[in-house]
């Protein structure tokens, strides 16, 4: 008993640690690209006048375009592991079939609506379109590979009460919204709110007068995806990539907590429960508190 | 294909005639299940550009949440309305065809009853909700239909359930039909968009499904699976290419490389 | 099989959906910006990811109980955790990345603790980040979505035998039907019970009673036939 809850301890730790590598390369991908809700600006920019050199990659919101990948690239890896070959071919070959949809998604993308804004004389740029495809496949390729390889110890070698009774791919799919809807909900605000607006002031939201007036200049000229990435790898990457594994560790956690202390199943359930709902309400003092320290430093609101 | 970009200026293509051309050959390969896989994925082509179309109709007018929801919204309802038709063949003995049309029956009411629910109650000021819904439901059912029946060589479901949904294929099918409808109008999004560009777009989405439930194929009809494979990659690399071509044709310039213009 | 709960477990869920939709926070699109309170995603697709998170709890719990109050019960606890950790690490972003005071734009005060908005407020946006109320309004929703959806999932497997994959999957599409229906109530954002958009939930409710109904009588049909084919 005591070396399967070690195992599972361990598996557990595993996961949530991809989990912090793919939610990271998650939302850096979607900065190279300028997926989901801050590319409601690169969109309206064209129309204001502010001609850019952005990739406008609008596959879909984040999470549709994520459930995609993730359960393609699961799809493949069962294909194959059917087979009989080993995950460690499978699960990268899956994963990059998915980067080779993406890509195709990426370049339709930026070609349809850079071709939609031709009265806004906004060009086609090629050499946006050619040099970001590559960053965009690798980054997903390894966001994808995460979530696939997370899925695959989920469906086959969790051992005892947590293995998953989904198959894969669509367990794919739901980790693939999951990490898609957190994603474009927390790494997206450093990029929307900072890094597309730079030149406005700091420690503000951004006023709707600004909408569309983005930032097109950058330390070394023209401003592209590239610089965007290497910005938001310093915080909001990995904020995000913290809050997909706190996740995934703490619902493994709890279930694994109420297993080991309670006696029959129900018990246990309940138990695990009840943990999630002491987090819960802790994580709401742990916010009450923060901002309460935020308001205190910063003070009240002092520009025009 | 390239065929079918130049007669869509005639009428023959508008919106009406597309749909119902779309539906009725989809609804008629489906019924035949012993069609080898090419003809089936043809349909599920058809069946996705006739999805992408409603999306394009409706998500015109603005829906306050992004074109994406809608596409979800489709195939929600979708595979409902299609697993209670795959379940028909299971209380029929005779007259196992009649699943596909019990779907699509299904399907429309329950599109009708979304499109007048989100009109009536909802308020949505969008005139062509309960049609564009009614024709956006249909394709979803049609397209899951399809696709399963690609794999499993029919679309009864106790076929189904072991070749499509245990092994988990279908959350392949559902999102990627989900995408190859939302995908088209979303990624041509903007003032300039054309008709002929986003249905192309949605015909290389389609191929490109077909193309991956090859590859799930090929493995357990080498024959079957190689033909869609190689038929499926003639369509995507003929679609993609047109794309590419009526992008670069409709848009403002195309360079290849350059600064941007000064601010004033 | 059992019609009648299948009918009830449906429809109660996605009313359950419909409420924590309009519960959850979400600025979309402009909350990216700073420009709205909330959560910067789509509302539907945010409540989908969490309640697909819930869903997974649920799932695991499912092949050990029948007992339908723990597993309708772990997947609202997967849900709210999901939704707990992702605006918590949205405040981190907000605060420390782009030093942003969440407040609310539609009301002056906070009304749970208190804390006052207005003079906190950037001029001409609707307010910015997730204050302590639709923190709190966002738990709460996330727990009754993640509740519906377990509860639509717990009805498929143990009312109407279908198997864990395709209980998966048919809870997915229903789940999102209601979710989108929901959010088009809402045009998008909303801020949380405090928000005057949150009085638009009786026609949701309607809404999302007759779309669940649609469903319940789709899946009563498989639900149905199943037995007769022999699997």
């Amino acid at each position: 008993m005591i070396t399967i809850t070690i195992a599972i301890i361990a598996w557990i730790l595993l996961i949530a640690f991809i989990a912090l590598i793919a939610g990271t390369f998650e939302d850096l991908e979607s900065d190279v690209g300028s997926q989901s809700n801050p590319n409601s600006q690169v969109q309206l920019a064209a129309q204001v006048g502010y001609i850019n050199r952005f990739f406008n990659k609008a596959i879909s919101g984040e999470p549709p375009a994520y459930g995609l990948y993730c359960a393609v690239s699961a799809g493949i890896a069962v294909v194959f592991l059917g087979q009989g070959y080993s995950p460690i071919l499978a699960i990268p070959l899956g994963a990059g079939i998915a980067a080779i949809v993406h890509m195709l998604l990426a370049s339709t993308a930026y070609m349809g609506r850079t071709a939609s804004q031709r009265r806004f004389e906004q060009p086609m740029y090629l050499d946006v379109l050619i040099r970001q495809l590559l960053p965009i496949a690798t980054h997903g390729f390894i966001a994808v590979i995460g979530i696939t390889t997370i899925c695959y110890i989920q469906a086959y070698i969790m051992p005892g009460v947590l293995q998953s009774a989904f198959p894969m791919p669509l367990l794919g799919l739901i980790w693939g919204i999951t990490i898609g809807s957190i994603g474009s909900s927390v790494g997206d605000v450093h990029y929307g709110t900072e890094r597309e607006f730079q030149d406005r002031p700091f420690g503000e939201g951004k006023r709707v007068v600004y909408h569309g007036r983005i930032t097109r200049y950058s330390e070394c000229g023209v401003r592209n995806q590239n610089d965007v990435v290497y910005f938001c790898a310093k915080y909001g990457g990995p904020i995000t990539g913290l809050a997909f594994g706190l996740i995934l560790l703490f619902e493994n956690w709890r279930s694994l907590l109420g297993f080991s202390l309670g006696g029959s199943p129900e018990m246990a359930i309940a138990i695990s429960i009840g943990i999630g709902i002491v987090i819960a309400v802790a994580l709401f003092f742990i916010n009450y508190a923060l901002v309460g320290y935020v308001r205190k430093r910063y003070g009240t609101f002092v520009g025009e | 294909m390239e065929v079918d970009i130049d007669k869509k200026k005639i009428d023959w293509f508008s919106q009406r005639n597309l749909m119902i051309i779309s539906i009725v050959l989809s609804t008629i390969i489906a019924i035949f299940t012993s069609l080898p896989a090419v003809v089936k994925a043809i349909g599920l082509i058809l069946a996705i550009v006739c999805g992408a179309d409603a999306v394009r109709t409706i998500a015109h007018y603005g829906l306050g949440t992004g074109v994406p929801s809608i596409g979800m919204l489709a195939l929600g309802i979708g595979i409902t309305a299609a697993l209670a038709g795959m379940a028909a063949p299971l209380l029929f003995e005779e007259g196992a065809y009649l699943g596909v049309i019990i779907s699509i029956i299904l399907a429309a009411i329950g599109g009708c009853v979304y499109g007048l629910v989100a009109v009536n109650v909802l308020k949505m000021k969008i005139p062509v909700m309960v049609s564009g819904m009614i024709q956006l439901t249909i394709a979803g059912t049609l397209s899951i239909i399809l696709a399963s029946s690609i794999l499993a060589g029919t679309w009864h479901l106790d076929m189904v359930l072991n070749s499509v949904i245990n092994t988990g294929w279908i959350a392949v099918i559902f999102i990627m039909s989900a995408i190859g409808m939302l995908h088209p109008y979303n990624a041509c999004l903007g003032p300039d968009e054309k008709r002929n560009r986003t249905l192309v777009l949605s015909i290389e989405l389609g191929s490109l499904l077909s193309l991956l439930l090859g590859i799930e194929l090929i493995f357990n009809d080498l024959i079957d699976g190689a033909i869609l494979i190689a038929l499926s990659g003639i369509i995507w690399v003929i679609s993609y290419v047109v794309f590419v071509k009526l992008s670069m044709k409709q848009a403002y310039k195309v360079v290849g490389t350059g600064l941007i213009k000064t601010l004033e | 099989m059992d019609p009648i709960l299948i009918f009830i477990c449906i429809i109660v869920g996605g009313i359950l959906t419909s409420i924590g939709v309009h519960l959850m926070p979400v600025g979309g699109a402009p909350a990216a910006m700073g420009t709205a309170t909330g959560v910067a995603t789509g509302v539907n697709m945010l409540s989908t990811g969490a309640a697909m998170t819930g869903l997974f709890t649920a799932s695991t719990v499912a092949m050990v109980t029948s007992n339908i109050w723990l597993v309708s019960l772990s997947g609202a606890v997967g849900s709210m955790l999901m939704l707990a950790f992702t605006m918590l690490s949205g405040t981190l972003i907000y605060t420390q990345g782009t030093g942003i005071v969440p407040v609310s734009g539609r009301v002056t005060k906070d009304p749970i603790t208190g804390r006052d908005f207005l003079s906190y407020k950037t001029p001409q946006t609707d307010g910015h980040g997730t204050p302590d109320v639709s923190f709190l309004s966002g738990e709460i929703g996330a727990f009754l979505g993640g509740f519906g959806g377990a509860l639509i999932f717990y009805s498929l497997v143990f009312y109407a035998g279908f198997n864990i994959a395709l209980s998966g999957i048919a809870a997915l599409g229903i789940f999102l039907a209601n979710a989108v229906l929901s959010a088009y109530n809402i045009g998008g954002t909303i801020e949380g019970f405090h928000d005057p958009k949150f009085k638009l939930l009786p026609r949701a409710l309607l809404a999302c009673f007759v779309a669940s109904l649609i469903c319940a009588s789709f899946i009563y049909i498989v639900a149905y036939a199943l037995p007769i084919g022999g699997i």
